[in-house]
């Protein structure tokens, strides 16, 4: 399950999602999917829920989006934005 | 005058010892402060003899990295009435004839190599050091030869330092609000501006700072800041007098859209 560390700040430009990691002083600029991943990480969805809802959103191959998705989390986790919780 | 060579980066007085003074003094006006200000840091470049125009200034841009209050980025900029046109980027993409090219389209100068954005309101302060230029950079300009000629000189490596003044501008030493960042790239040929994202803007301008990592999140904000207001575009700078023209386009609100037809067919340069 994943979920957003506590000390990350966020700001938005232009519909794409920008973080800082206050502990490694580490920026990252998200692109459209990760930007989709991160609004929807609420610590109760899991990887497949997440998928599942873009992949609809999208009206997209639920497979295709689900690599995508865990593509990002993977990215995310690498910058310890996301951690990930049992659930 | 006391013989001391006392340069400004980003608001930081630097003074230079172990180099030949009297050879840079020439050189480096534009950005020199009087020789009796204080100095906040000291380059010592030791007894290695008279040192090289493009070694002074990499080691004050240095020792300007740390006590800088701003975020600086490494980035060319020039202005027309009031707004800045940022083109960051590693070197080698073609920043410095860029600028050069519209300096002589009647742009006035704030860097061909640093700018300092302030962390409260996002505007910019140049570093109007002579821009320095490859062989073919200055050869693109209509420079080669132009060696002696006034604010032109050779300087080693190769490299021809000019000042502003030589290419018909004048150094902008005030904050300035940035309206276009435009992403050079030495590989695109003439074509027209393309527009991109806010996101792909801030990569590039995190990219090429120097010190966000003594400011924080508060550098993190200014690049946020400064990406989300002014407008991104990519742009091909292997025809550099077009590409100068499409940055005087930007300014003038035509943009893209003052493109001639049919001219977007160019390749990278020879």
């Amino acid at each position: 399950m994943p979920v957003a560390a506590t000390s990350v700040r966020e700001l938005e430009i232009d519909g794409e999602i920008t973080l800082f990691h206050e502990p490694t002083q580490t920026a990252l600029v998200l692109n459209t999917t990760a930007s989709d991943v991160w609004r929807l990480i609420d610590g109760h969805r899991s990887a497949a829920d997440i998928a599942a809802l873009l992949a609809s959103s999208y009206g997209a191959d639920p497979e295709v989006v689900r690599t995508d998705v865990e593509s990002a989390l993977d990215t995310l986790s690498g910058h310890d934005l996301v951690a990930t919780a049992p659930g | 005058m006391s013989g001391r060579l006392v340069v400004e980066v980003a608001g930081v007085s630097i003074e230079v010892v172990g180099a030949d003074t009297t050879a840079l003094r020439s050189v480096l006006g534009d950005v020199l402060t009087p020789d009796d200000a204080p100095a906040e840091r000291v380059v010592d470049l030791g007894d290695a003899g008279p040192s090289g125009v493009e070694t002074v200034l990499a080691a004050v841009a240095r020792a300007a990295v740390e006590p800088a209050r701003g975020l600086l980025l490494h980035a060319g900029a020039v202005v027309r009435d009031g707004r800045a046109v940022l083109f960051p980027g590693a070197s080698g993409q073609g920043k410095s004839t860029l600028t050069a090219a519209c300096l002589q389209q009647g742009f006035d100068y704030l860097s061909d190599e640093l700018v300092a954005v302030d962390l409260d309101t996002g505007t910019v302060t140049g570093w109007p050091r002579p821009l320095m230029l490859t062989p073919w950079s200055a050869a693109t300009l209509g420079l080669d030869g132009a060696d002696g000629a006034e604010g032109v000189a050779a300087v080693g490596a190769g490299k021809t330092a000019v000042a502003a003044a030589a290419l018909g501008a004048a150094p902008v030493r005030s904050s300035v609000e940035v309206a276009h960042v435009v992403l050079a790239r030495r590989d695109g040929g003439a074509a027209p501006p393309v527009p991109v994202a806010a996101g792909d803007v801030l990569r590039e301008v995190l990219a090429a700072s120097f010190n966000h990592y003594v400011h924080g999140a508060r550098a993190w904000q200014a690049a946020a800041r400064l990406a989300g207001s002014a407008h991104g575009w990519l742009l091909g700078v292997g025809d550099v007098a077009t590409a100068a023209d499409a940055v005087a386009a930007l300014l003038d609100g035509s943009g893209a859209a003052a493109w001639p037809e049919g001219s977007g067919a160019g390749g990278p340069p020879a």
